[in-house]
């Protein structure tokens, strides 16, 4: 496995090499790099001419600069743009930028997608499955531009209007709630007899929490309480045990309960701590979280052992997200929070959930527009994926021998099929990419993609080439870590 | 055992071409091409899409021939706006079906909005087709050799997609947009005394970039075929690893057959659904590329259409008068969804094992 990986990195190297190199020269013959002197009125203008052709170093031969390019590369030095600033410092805040849109588009359509993908495989020809397919086609097929208009017209000033005074009327919670109680129903599956009492029981439920959430002004001044918390964790800590063995498994439910449960206490006791906390803080909570899930699987899980891990680190990590989450939207209040306009509010002062607050309120319509799309791809293919393992006839035998759907759907179904989807999600990441050149442009972020359409409009090779390089590297990266993620998937691979 | 000779006496007193022998094969024997026919036809989503998608297509080509005005006369604008006279009936709050003299209205200094969309669907279409058809064949071809021959051949080739796939479109579109006209080959072809000219002026021909003439969508179609083959090359190489593997390609070469037809014969026909389905993807990707392109000034320039060139335009007048915004889109998104379906119809035709009941 491992000069599996290293082989695969030093092909990579000569690719990188030829792509940089053929960049390099297209961009050199793509104009006439000097256009904006030439047209100038300046009486020194041959002078002008002059001193940027030096700077650029235009009398040398385009082979000879790359190399220059190449070697300053490897020190990380990107060169100058043509105006003579220093790339790497531009990159860097762009790269901050676009890695923001980005990564929170991609978490939030793998996920999303996967989901819809799973359940409309397993119910198949369902009205789910259908609405799914029509809604993922539709997305599909959208233009990214016209999307991300679409959203700054609609989404925010109706958004905003809502959030200025939010309330929920009565006949707004009960049709959410039918619609709720409609979804889910589908989801279930079956004879009607089987799922009339769901969507009652689901319509009823999230109607009266819809009702309750307005009485209490929990809509305008949102948070968990600590009972909220703890039903959530234990939710959490079922679920998780849920994902990894069927619930009979006794050891394996404890693990996910019981870490659970001491996440929900250690959120009690260190509560303050995450009332201003850093991003070094977040991470330490997470490696904290993971550990507390491993400590009790392998304490409690005997001979499930690495089931009860598993169980144990994902509901540790659920109910983490449940207290970041509480701590993020308590920092809320009513006002025209989203924002179209650029990254983040200019000189932006406040504690660390206010600044997270403002990030998310300029976010959240860009990284939908690209969601969306992504979403609809993962959606797509999951679903394609999952319905080819789930004829095949080892879940056949999987069901035959009596195991509990969730286990025949998640472990013997999806893991299969999670290998050619890995493929696609990080195949699409160049996808991604260019689509957030066009959202940029849309929302006036400053990232990545303006970077490379600037770079492109003024002949400017540098920028255009940082652009690549970091496109290229986390292509590879992300195929590297595929590849490690087959290995894992795939025990054939592995044992090779 | 008993009965044994009894069946063969049965089967010997019919005959070989005996009522006994046909009434067994009551079912008629259906080539490949036939089963998948009627497994597509019989995709209710897929037929439907299909049609409506011919339509479109003689709508832009035979329609705006038709149609009462050209795309680039201007008219005086009705009614100050330019509004749409498009009605619907009036259960969709309108006051009885009418047509009217602009159904989609006018745009700013006046032209006819109906045969703007028309001739931007033309050139979107054109742009499409060929891009898709390009790419589908050249990856198609790459693919087959790289995976059918394997060892180096594959190796180099697959390293030539690789380094393909991190080329960015874009950079693609603007070096070629500039710089088309320079290069001898591209200039003989597209330039401005093209031999595909056929005797168009070239001033009143648009552009891809600013300058080169005329049939530079044709240009732009390669410019997207040229990136998107490298996706099927992937695939189709994926299809024939699989497939070179099989017991009757085996069987076609212990006979002696030699590998161009083996490839053409018996591998291709069983890697078609694959490829067909991914062309129809491709050409649905290929609308929205040229539709990305477009918008940030790199596609279609000039005098001239499309449809992702008209929504960009028109993205400001959103708030005013959104007809110019929202009548573009609505041709896209119903090319796009209905090459998509028809592409889904294929796989199932194709490939029968994804739907549950076998049709």
């Amino acid at each position: 496995m491992f000069f599996f990986i290293v082989r695969r990195f030093a092909v990579t190297v000569p690719i990188l090499a030829a792509s940089t190199f053929l960049v390099f020269g297209l961009v050199t013959i793509s104009g006439d790099p000097l256009a904006q002197f030439r047209t100038s009125q300046s009486p020194n203008r041959d002078q002008i001419i002059a001193q940027a052709r030096q700077r650029l170093q235009l009398d040398r031969s385009f082979p000879s600069r790359y190399w220059d390019w190449l070697k300053g590369v490897v020190r990380f030095d990107f060169g100058q743009n043509k105006g003579g600033q220093e790339v790497y410092p531009i990159l860097k805040e762009a790269l901050i930028t676009t890695f923001r849109l980005v990564m929170l588009a991609t978490v939030l359509s793998i996920i999303i997608g996967l989901v819809i993908g799973i359940i409309s495989a397993v119910r198949q020809y369902s009205a789910f499955d259908y609405g799914t397919t029509f809604a993922s086609f539709l997305f599909f097929s959208l233009p990214v531009f016209w999307l991300a208009v679409l959203l700054k017209q609609f989404g925010a000033i109706e958004l905003n209007d809502y959030l200025e005074r939010p309330t929920v009327s009565i006949t707004a919670a009960v049709v959410v709630g039918v619609i709720t109680g409609l979804v889910m129903s589908t989801i279930t599956g079956g004879s009607w007899r089987k799922r009339a009492p769901v969507l009652a029981a689901t319509a009823a439920v999230s109607t009266a929490l819809l009702l309750l959430a307005d009485s209490t002004d929990w809509i305008i001044n949102p948070g968990l309480s600590p009972v909220a918390v703890g039903v959530l964790a234990a939710a959490a800590g079922v679920l998780a045990a849920m994902a990894f063995a069927p619930l009979t498994k006794r050891t394996v439910l404890l693990s996910g309960l019981a870490s659970a449960m001491i996440g929900f206490v250690g959120s009690l006791l260190f509560s303050g701590w995450l009332d201003e906390p850093s991003w070094v803080d977040l991470g330490e909570l997470l490696g904290m979280s993971l550990l507390v899930g491993l400590i009790v699987g392998a304490a409690v899980g005997g001979i499930e052992r690495s089931s009860a891990i598993k169980a144990g680190m994902t509901a540790t990590v659920l109910v983490g997200l449940v207290v970041v989450t509480d701590q993020f939207i308590s920092a809320w209040s009513p006002g025209r929070t989203i924002a179209t306009v650029g990254p983040q509010t200019p000189n932006i002062q406040g504690t660390f959930w206010e600044r997270m607050i403002d990030y998310g309120s300029h976010q959240v319509l860009p990284s939908l527009a690209l969601a969306l799309i992504g979403l609809a791809t993962y959606a797509r293919f999951t679903r394609a994926s999952m319905l080819e393992t789930l004829n095949s006839d080892y879940v056949r035998t999987a069901k035959a021998k009596g195991l509990p759907a969730t286990q025949v759907v998640l472990r013997h179904g999806f893991r299969t099929a999670l290998i050619p989807v890995t493929t696609v999600i990080t195949l699409s990441f160049a996808t991604v990419i260019e689509g957030a050149t066009i959202t940029e442009r849309v929302f006036g972020w400053s990232g990545m993609g303006t970077l490379f359409i600037n770079g492109l409009s003024d002949v400017d090779p540098y920028p255009v080439m940082a652009f690549l390089v970091v496109v290229s590297v986390s292509i590879v990266a992300l195929n590297a870590i595929t590849d490690v993620l087959y290995a894992y998937l795939d025990p054939r691979i592995r044992n090779e | 055992m008993s009965n044994v000779p009894a069946i063969e006496s049965a089967v010997g007193a019919a005959g070989p071409h005996g009522r006994g022998a046909e009434r067994e094969f009551t079912v008629e024997a259906r080539s490949q091409w036939e089963l998948v026919r009627r497994r597509f036809f019989s995709h209710k989503l897929a037929l439907a899409s299909m049609i409506v998608l011919l339509s479109l297509v003689l709508l832009a080509f035979v329609g705006a021939a038709l149609w009462k005005y050209n795309y680039t006369e201007t008219s005086p604008r009705v009614d100050g706006r330019g509004a749409p006279t498009l009605d619907m009936i009036p259960f969709l709050d309108g006051d009885g079906l009418a047509f009217g003299e602009h159904p989609f209205g006018q745009d700013d200094i006046g032209r006819d909005y109906f045969a703007l969309t028309l001739r931007g669907t033309q050139q979107s279409l054109i742009i499409a087709t060929l891009a898709g058809l390009v790419g589908t064949f050249i990856g198609t071809a790459i693919g087959a050799i790289a995976g059918f021959y394997r060892g180096r051949i594959d190796n180099i080739l697959m390293r030539f997609v690789d380094i393909g796939l991190t080329i960015p479109l874009l950079l693609l579109a603007a070096v070629i947009g500039r710089r088309a006209g320079d290069i001898p080959g591209l200039s003989w072809l597209f330039g401005e005394n093209s031999v595909l000219l056929f005797g168009k002026d070239p001033d009143d021909v648009p552009v891809i970039g600013d300058y080169f003439g005329p049939n530079s969508i044709i240009l732009l179609g390669l410019v997207i075929a040229f990136v998107s083959w490298l996706t099927i090359a992937r695939v189709v190489r994926g299809e024939f690893l699989s497939l070179r593997e099989k017991e009757y390609v085996e069987a076609a070469r212990a006979l002696g057959t030699p590998n161009g037809r083996i490839i053409r014969k018996h591998i291709l026909p069983n890697a078609v659904g694959t490829i067909i389905v991914n062309a129809t993807l491709l050409i649905s990707a290929a609308i929205l590329i040229e539709t990305a392109l477009s918008f940030l000034g790199l596609g279609v320039r000039g005098d001239d259409w499309s449809l992702g060139k008209l929504v960009s335009s028109c993205q400001n007048a959103f708030t005013t008068r959104p007809w110019l915004f929202w009548f573009p889109v609505i041709f896209i998104r119903v090319i796009a969804l209905c090459i998509n379906f028809i592409g889904d119809g294929l796989r199932d035709a194709f490939d029968p094992r994804q739907t549950r009941e076998r049709r």
